[in-house]
């Protein structure tokens, strides 16, 4: 489903990714994982098209993502979180999720203005499919609450909503268990299964805590200094003597 | 009619309600690209531009003042477009900047160029209410009664550009409660999760650029035809800043803040006028109390929910039976 091929970036004089390449089946569960600074935050703006490649490609369900527009990208079917959790804090937990709607909609400012059968039936669409997944994330009681003021671990999960609301093919989430506690991962390793099993979206997710990727991914890829160190099954990675030298250091 | 209305509806009051609505055009001008987190200081360019548009269509082309009015409307949003496609790349205050140069281009043009009439000015424009004025004394037996045929006829000019600003603001907020004012809010929060969430963040903010041309226009070819001379320093960075201020001290979190600033920053100075020469003290003065103790603004948006009729109904949903309201 994913196909990123040699794919390389520097910033000023420090090749953040080198030459890395990466793949995501479809229906799979993979994770990124890797020591600070890897290049997995990066490698992330990458494929979403916020920084273009200098070198190499990206491939999605067959077509070439990279150098497109962010936008473009996530209208093809890509959709991620943030690690520094990014909403738009002002708006409601609804507005948020009803916001990234946007692109899977159509009316224009005149169809408002005049307010056109058309449009009232795709707003009142929009609202009941962002309703559906603030309930489908657990967040239906706090809809009309501002971002800003829900707590961190609502947050992210709204985030989760927000990014479903593009109706995303392949969804990127990035340390989306950061800062949970034991309870409030479990729950969210459930859901990321819930999101793969009944919307049939394509999860690769970048995590540290490693009983969370290791409970949920089937493929992981560890990348080292903007290089990928292993692949494989999460049990292969795990034993692969270069990945504990990585992490742990050498006797 | 009573005497004390009549009284009210001396030329002087007429005139500054005219200006006053003006203003609130002029603000929205610069709420628009506000609304999704562009500061853009060219209004007053752009203002300048659809009054010279209207007025020499007007004067030399004699076109119906009407039309000529709409026409510097769409001129002035088409130049912002075109402007857009290559500043819309900056950001914060680098935006402001070279939109502040554009409307220092604009009113150096206008300085030199011949068919502006250089620093003397077009005058002789052809004025709103005079025109109606003519037309009642030609047309109908109105005027003969309390009220003069002169103030008739500004009475109708003021409905006039009430019903324009009417259409303008139920315009925006239509537009503002839809896909698209969830862009543009968006855009305004947080432009990269904006862009991550498939919204094509370049196409939006050039769309509130062009309206805030056209608005700046519209608010340009009325005010030409509304006195019967414009000159370059009509437009220049005064007005830039005055446009700004009435968004910031009027409040910017909803459109209603821009109208309540325009309305009582045009009327500021009028009411100050028995200071005489220290009225631009006082309102210096005011301005800067104001933003100390009022820095959302007259109008928040938390004022504006609390007035709201829906919200009420809402807390009135929420309460339980028999608790009354908390």
């Amino acid at each position: 489903m994913l196909e990123v091929r040699g794919v390389s970036i520097s910033f000023g004089g420090l090749k953040a990714v080198d030459r890395v390449d990466m793949d995501v089946a479809e229906g799979e569960i993979a994770g990124l994982i890797g020591p600070n600074g890897a290049g997995k935050t990066t490698v992330f703006n990458l494929i979403t098209g916020l920084y273009a490649p200098d070198e190499g490609s990206i491939v999605f369900r067959g077509q070439a993502i990279h150098g497109q527009p962010p936008h473009r990208i996530t209208e093809l079917g890509v959709a991620r979180t943030f690690q520094n959790i990014r909403l738009f804090g002002t708006a409601s937990a609804l507005e948020n999720v009803m916001m990234a709607r946007h692109c899977r909609t159509r009316s224009g400012s005149l169809a408002a203005i005049f307010f056109t059968r058309a449009f009232r039936q795709e707003e009142a669409k929009t609202r009941v499919r962002a309703l559906e997944l603030l309930e489908f994330v657990g967040l239906a009681d706090v809809r009309d609450v501002r971002a800003a003021d829900l707590p961190y671990g609502l947050q992210r999960r709204l985030e989760i909503a927000r990014a479903l609301a593009t109706e995303p093919q392949l969804l990127l989430l990035d340390e989306p268990a950061a800062g949970m506690n034991e309870t409030e991962s479990e729950s969210l390793m459930q859901l990321i299964r819930r999101i793969r099993d009944e919307l049939g979206t394509t999860v690769l997710l970048i995590d540290h805590d490693m009983r969370v990727v290791m409970g949920l991914c089937d493929t992981i890829t560890v990348l080292n200094f903007g290089r990928r160190l292993a692949h494989g099954r999460p049990d292969e990675v795990r034993s692969n003597p270069d990945v504990i030298e990585a992490y742990l250091g050498r006797e | 009619m009573p005497e004390f209305l009549a009284a009210a509806l001396n030329a002087y009051n007429l005139q500054v309600a005219m200006l006053i609505t003006i203003n609130c055009l002029l603000g929205l001008s610069v709420w628009v690209p506000l609304s999704a987190g562009q500061l853009s200081l060219g209004g007053a360019g752009f203002m300048s531009v659809g009054a010279y548009t209207a007025a020499l269509l007007t004067l030399q082309a004699g076109w119906p003042i009407t039309l000529a009015i709409a026409a510097g409307a769409v001129f002035a949003a088409l130049l912002a477009f075109l402007l857009g496609y290559p500043t819309l790349r900056l950001q914060g205050v680098y935006l402001a900047i070279a939109t502040l140069a554009f409307g220092e281009m604009v009113r150096i043009l206008a300085l030199n160029l011949r068919i502006t009439n250089g620093a003397l000015g077009l005058a002789g424009i052809r004025q709103m209410v005079d025109e109606v004025t003519w037309y009642l004394w030609d047309h109908t037996s109105l005027g003969s009664g309390a009220l003069d045929a002169h103030t008739i006829a500004s009475l109708v000019v003021l409905g006039a550009l009430l019903l324009i600003l009417a259409v303008a603001v139920y315009c925006l907020l239509r537009q503002a409660s839809s896909r698209v004012g969830r862009a543009l809010r968006a855009i305004q929060a947080d432009e990269l999760a904006a862009k991550a969430m498939g919204i094509d963040t370049r196409y939006y903010k050039l769309l509130v650029f062009t309206q805030s041309g056209f608005l700046a226009g519209l608010a340009g070819g009325i005010y030409a035809h509304l006195y019967y001379f414009i000159g370059p320093s009509d437009f220049g960075f005064n007005r830039a800043i005055e446009m700004l201020l009435y968004v910031v001290l009027g409040g910017m979190q909803t459109l209603w803040g821009t109208l309540v600033g325009a309305a009582a920053l045009t009327m500021l100075p009028e009411l100050l006028r028995f200071s005489a020469s220290y009225r631009l003290m006082l309102y210096g003065g005011l301005l800067v109390t104001l933003m100390i103790f009022r820095p959302e603004g007259l109008l928040s948006a938390a004022t504006v929910d609390a007035l709201s009729f829906r919200s009420r109904r809402r807390r009135a949903a929420a309460a339980p039976p028999g608790e009354g309201a908390a």
